[in-house]
């Protein structure tokens, strides 16, 4: 049995110093960012180094996701959620969509979309390219 | 909102609240779709024939309250409630949540 068969890890990515709140794989399945507490983005690749780290985040980073192979979202736990470039690690736009921290981010299968959810009771529907609000969603008797 | 997922239909998303349950809503328009919560949940928060609604709990319309602060609901026409409104809509009757279509 190999390791991934009997639940080993591959590999332990090491090198945030806060807590990692969320993680995602890119397309292709060779770059894994990482969002930490340390208002860090760490980029890595399958063999365990790290590629970058983005830190232009000014406080706890929630949540990330790729927007197709070149492109980041991450949200953070002022609000803000920001769109930027792995090549570059600059940013593309950062958008203060929410009044309270962005849990959790979602992207539509074509990219086209990105959906943010928030301790501000709701979620959003957005445009990463223009930050334009498709839609807001408040269910859950507002929690 | 603790957590948010597109469909695969193009059509709807869905998410997760403090509220114990997932609502599936158009992604575009905003509209709730459906709510999925435990059946012993829905029937413990219920309280029909009142005609009204707080936003912390269920409309006797039978769909949740998408409001923050305490009022008084309508519904619109697929029942999602409607803040700071005198309710309109008939009550179902029962502790079961009417789920539009």
């Amino acid at each position: 049995m190999d390791s991934a068969a009997c639940g080993a890890p591959l590999l332990i990515y090491s090198g945030h110093t806060g807590r990692v709140n969320g993680v995602a794989f890119d397309p292709t399945g060779t770059l894994v960012a990482s969002a930490s507490d340390d208002r860090t983005v760490h980029l890595w690749n399958l063999g365990g180094e790290r590629v970058t780290t983005y830190s232009w985040h000014e406080s706890a980073v929630t949540a990330v996701t790729f927007l197709g192979q070149e492109t980041v979202v991450s949200a953070a736990a002022d609000g803000e959620v920001r769109v930027w470039r792995v090549d570059e690690g600059g940013d593309i736009a950062s958008y203060e969509l929410h009044e309270a921290r962005v849990n959790d981010l979602a992207v539509t299968a074509d990219g086209g979309l990105v959906a943010s959810a928030s301790d501000d009771a709701s979620v959003q529907v957005w445009d990463p390219l223009s930050g334009a609000q498709i839609a807001k969603y408040r269910g859950h008797g507002g929690v | 909102m603790n957590a948010v997922e597109f469909g695969a239909d193009d059509v709807t998303a869905i998410s997760a609240g403090d509220d114990q349950t997932a609502q599936v809503w158009n992604r575009d328009s905003a509209e709730m779709v459906r709510v999925l919560a435990d059946e012993s949940l829905t029937q413990s928060i219920v309280e029909p024939g009142t005609g009204v609604c707080t936003c912390d709990t269920v409309c006797t319309c039978n769909t949740v309250c998408s409001c923050d602060t305490v009022s008084v609901c309508s519904c619109d026409t697929v029942r999602v409630c409607i803040c700071n409104t005198v309710c309109t809509c008939d009550s179902q009757g029962g502790g079961h949540y009417w789920y539009p279509n």
